[in-house]
């Protein structure tokens, strides 16, 4: 696979100043002009390519390119912030968007300068993923098409593949300059099964900031392939779930979607900040057993949630958010950070230039515990195993939270037995946080599918755990009683 | 910002589509301008403004193969590059069967009478916007109505936002097209206390024209009522019971109704509702409509994304399924016409009940009157439905106490077979949907 070198990826400065007809310097001045007076505040320039191949009923059924281009103009003045967009890539209508936001914010501050001590490094190769022909993507595709039919009930299949390059620049109001290259690919393998009547679609993805090699390399799309399968002839199989209170143990990686709502949100600066969050007057407190560890790291090599910098410009970093059951920290992007008086997180990030950054999480993880997972599947009398979920969502002013599970499979006399389907865990953050009494020593992060949206913007993310139990604090529901 | 630039981008587009040898070519190019402002405790928080976005789409077709391509940058050399790739991109496609671009016959109209015979939709409001100053003005007095709701305690904040887009559309069968919009927006976010316990709740409106967004004082009850609902809430037993469902939430049944019928989903069989066309899924007091032409609403248009000319569509009459909703593309894959619904449903309707809402609680000794759904939609294939919900346990009709932290799942065919209908009446996004009582879903909390 060829690694072409192209110019947004090896001199990002200059691919994005290239349009404006300038250079960095003259930039520089021009965003201090339109800056003058702000506390704090930054131009995000940003160019991004992507390109989608998707496979279905044995054809292409959607093949497109897309590129976009503009830049966000950022004012803060206290906790005011203004903030101008535009894809027209000229001089004249940055400064137009500096005077248009110096007159939405008349007052004047000194610039407040950002506090941080580690230095600047890449978790991912700068490189672009968008080399392969559509002929060459095709036949990755087709051949996973082929590899499925081979399943026996298989009567359709859908394979795609995207791949995307954005190139970012931030030019600080201080002149400060910063810029990052990020590659981002997903592969989704689905497959619909029929038995007698009933059909139903098994789907896996998986990803990272690389390039296609990841999803070319055999075990990756083989072991995404035999799990799509084995989720629709479970599916299939899949009898009623049962409803009620019950311990739940979740399986490592995926699962982590509930720390990443349960808890996640609940500890982005902002809510804290406004006192809407259920975790902002328990900092310091103990939140959970001494089992229980909780980081947010934008530091993992080629993962969909990592970053080199944030989108204000910080390094990410690895953040200690609960230490053996403690609430240690909250997550920060500037504005949460002057006003706790911290240092930066690195999560400061935006869905691109047509928005203001705002507090996100990158990836979110609990720690390795120390119990054998097998150990604790045998512990468990009766229950519901979760390996997997499509979803979840938060209120992080009342904790409450939700997910689905595509499939689930019942505990009895400590073993997994029958998939069940239809599976909704319903909870509130700190009571969950509470009864988690077993914690495994399997922790990994997800397979890269993730998606966070919150304030109508949407950021990659990754999440993960080890395998859990939580001995009750949630409530599963289905359309069967328990009888229990 | 002009369409006339716009529509020289696309004409360019489309002659060097051809040029590189598309054999048929669908072509967009759109602009939009918008400002919000988001205040909170009484302060502006946020400033918002779009000082220019332009945006450029493209599909070709080369025979039978297709590609599609987007992009946001407009120089003339980088427009050919890009031109050249799609084209190239097409060619090396598998065949699409049902690829297709809408011949004249299926088009509203002559394009040239397009503008005169949309004039009735509305979409653009006449009048000056308010200035920035006003919306401000506006944000603050929402937000402290909302404030001086009894039990609220904290705001999150509120938000008027105004905006405008015009966008040219033109396919190589001669379709030509071009208008202009205009939206606003108003919305409310508040946060009610009792001792350590918060509950939030909110309202948003949007509509086309300025005058026609909901006033700040009905805006202010809404949110308020909704934040303080939920004051003391607390699951109930694990349970089979009747369950109503707030027209809030009413809506979206209708949405996932309209996706299931969805003629790509009856294509590759998942959808739950393969073969029942001409079934009775609903009681025969029930009828479903979809309505494009009602002046001023968002979903309103005369012609879809394949610029086939849409029409008022009875989905379900007497409690009866009439038909799909299908693209032309869809509408191949089935061997039936287009319904025009290639750009999604347009203003779904479902018709009046003749019980009013409170005859509707009565009407059961206990219900769950839900308001509040956490979590996606139901397994269109299957039509199983599990979800998180909140609202009000009712006995008799009256309130006994606010509920959280519960599931409710069923399945949506069971479930709509002896579904009842009230007399009310709320509007969310492009759908219109009285209070739906359904005889027995699973409820599971404590």
């Amino acid at each position: 696979m060829k690694n072409i070198q192209i110019p947004h990826v090896t001199d990002p400065v200059a691919y994005l100043c290239a349009p404006l007809e300038t250079d960095s310097a003259r930039l520089c001045m021009v965003v201090g002009n339109a800056l003058h007076g702000a506390q704090d505040g930054e131009l995000f320039l940003e160019c991004e390519e992507s390109e989608r191949l998707s496979w279905k009923d044995g054809r292409i059924d959607g093949l497109s390119y897309g590129d976009s281009q503009g830049f966000g103009l950022r004012r803060v003045n206290g906790m005011f912030t203004g903030y101008a967009i535009s894809n027209r890539l000229t001089l004249a209508d940055i400064v137009r968007a500096g005077r248009k936001l110096a007159l939405a914010a008349p007052e004047k501050n000194v610039y407040c300068s950002v506090q941080y001590s580690w230095a600047l490094s890449t978790h991912y190769q700068l490189v672009s993923p968008l080399g392969l022909s559509v002929s060459e993507r095709l036949a990755i595709l087709v051949r996973v098409d082929e590899y499925l039919r081979r399943f026996p009930g298989v009567i359709n299949t859908n394979v795609s593949l995207s791949g995307s390059l954005q190139t970012i620049m931030i030019i600080r109001a201080d002149g400060y300059i910063t810029s990052d290259v990020r590659p981002l690919v997903r592969m989704d393998v689905g497959v619909q099964c029929e038995k007698g009547n009933k059909r139903e679609w098994g789907s896996v993805g998986f990803g990272g900031r690389t390039t296609y090699n990841k999803c070319v390399n055999d075990l990756a799309w083989v072991s995404a392939a035999n799990e799509a399968y084995k989720q629709s002839c479970d599916k299939l199989e899949a009898t009623a779930c049962p409803s009620g209170e019950m311990p739940v143990v979740l399986g490592p990686g995926w699962p982590g979607i509930i720390l990443h709502e349960a808890v996640g949100h609940g500890l982005e600066g902002d809510a804290v900040r406004k006192g809407e969050s259920v975790f902002a007057p328990l900092l310091n407190e103990r939140v959970a057993s001494d089992r229980v560890s909780v980081v947010d790291d934008g530091t993992v090599p080629d993962r969909r949630g990592s970053l080199n910098i944030d989108d204000e410009g910080t390094p990410t970093q690895l953040t200690l958010l609960i230490d053996r059951g403690k609430l240690v920290s909250f997550m920060h992007d500037r504005m949460s950070a002057r006003h706790f008086g911290v240092c930066p997180t690195g999560n400061g990030r935006r869905e691109s230039y047509e928005y203001a950054p705002i507090v996100r999480m990158t990836n979110t993880m609990m720690l390795s515990g120390e119990d054998d997972p097998e150990e604790i599947m045998r512990e468990t009398s009766h229950g519901l195993y979760m390996p997997a979920f499509s979803g979840g969502q938060v209120d992080t002013v009342t904790g409450k939270f939700v997910f689905e599970s595509p499939v689930a499979y019942l505990i009895e006399g400590g073993r997994v037995t029958r998939p069940v389907i239809g599976a909704t865990l319903i909870g509130n953050c700190v009571e969950a946080l509470k009864h988690i009494d077993r914690v495994g020593f399997d922790a990994c992060l997800d397979k890269g599918i993730g998606s966070c949206g919150k304030d109508g913007q949407s950021v990659p993310v990754g999440v993960g755990q080890p395998t859990l139990r939580m001995s009750g604090g949630v409530v599963v529901g289905g359309t069967e009683i328990n009888q229990s | 910002m002009s369409t006339r630039d716009d529509m020289r981008v696309a004409k360019r587009l489309m002659r060097l589509a051809k040029k590189y040898g598309a054999t048929g070519v669908t072509c967009s190019v759109s602009s939009s301008t918008n400002e919000a402002i988001e205040v909170r405790d009484q302060c502006v928080e946020k400033f918002e403004a779009t000082i220019g976005e332009r945006q450029l789409g493209l599909s070709v077709l080369v025979g039978k193969r297709e590609a599609s391509i987007e992009s946001e940058c407009f120089g003339a050399q980088h427009c050919e590059r890009l031109v050249e790739r799609v084209v190239a991109m097409a060619k090396v496609a598998t065949e699409n069967p049902y690829a297709a671009i809408a011949p004249r016959e299926l088009w509203p109209c002559d394009p040239a009478c397009l503008t005169e015979k949309e004039a009735f939709l509305e979409r653009c409001d006449k009048n000056p916007p308010p200035r920035i100053g006003e919306m401000k003005a506006l944000a603050l007095e929402l937000e402290r109505s909302a404030l001086h709701y009894p039990d609220v305690t904290k705001s999150s904040g509120a938000s008027v936002s105004r905006g405008m887009g015009t966008s040219v559309f033109m396919t190589s069968e001669g379709f030509i097209a071009e208008h202009k919009g205009t939206s606003y927006t108003k919305s409310v976010s508040m946060i009610a206390a009792r001792g350590s316990e918060m509950q939030s709740g909110g309202d948003y409106h949007s509509a086309r024209h300025f005058a026609d967004l909901r006033s700040n004082e009905e805006c202010a009850r809404r949110a308020g009522e909704s934040a303080v609902m939920l004051l003391g809430a607390k699951p109930i037993a694990t349970q089979v019971m009747p369950v109503i469902f707030d027209p809030r939430v009413a809506v979206r049944i209708l949405g996932w109704f309209f996706g299931a019928t969805n003629g790509r989903n009856v294509h590759f069989k998942s959808t739950f509702l393969l073969d029942k066309k001409y079934e009775q899924l609903f009681p025969d007091d029930v009828t479903i409509t979809d309505d494009p032409h009602i002046p001023r609403k968002f979903g309103s248009r005369l012609y879809d994304a394949e610029c086939v000319k849409t029409a008022r569509h009875e989905l379900v009459r007497n409690g009866r399924l009439m038909m799909w909703t299908t693209s032309m593309e869809s509408g191949l894959m089935l061997g039936i016409p287009s319904s025009g619904h290639a750009s999604g449903k347009s203003n779904l309707l479902l018709s009046f009940g003749s019980v009013t809402r409170a005859e509707l609680c009565r009407s059961v000794p206990t219900a769950f009157l839900v308001t509040g759904l956490l979590g996606h939609g139901p397994n269109i294939a299957t039509g199983d439905f599990s979800s998180g919900a909140e609202g009000l346990l009712l006995k008799d009709g009256e309130i006994i106490h606010p509920v959280n932290e519960v599931t409710i799942a069923g399945n949506l065919l069971d479930m709509w077979k002896t579904m009842r209908h009230g007399s009310d009446r709320e509007e969310y996004g492009s759908v219109s949907c009285p209070s739906l009582l359904f005889d027995r879903m699973t409820v599971s909390g404590a």
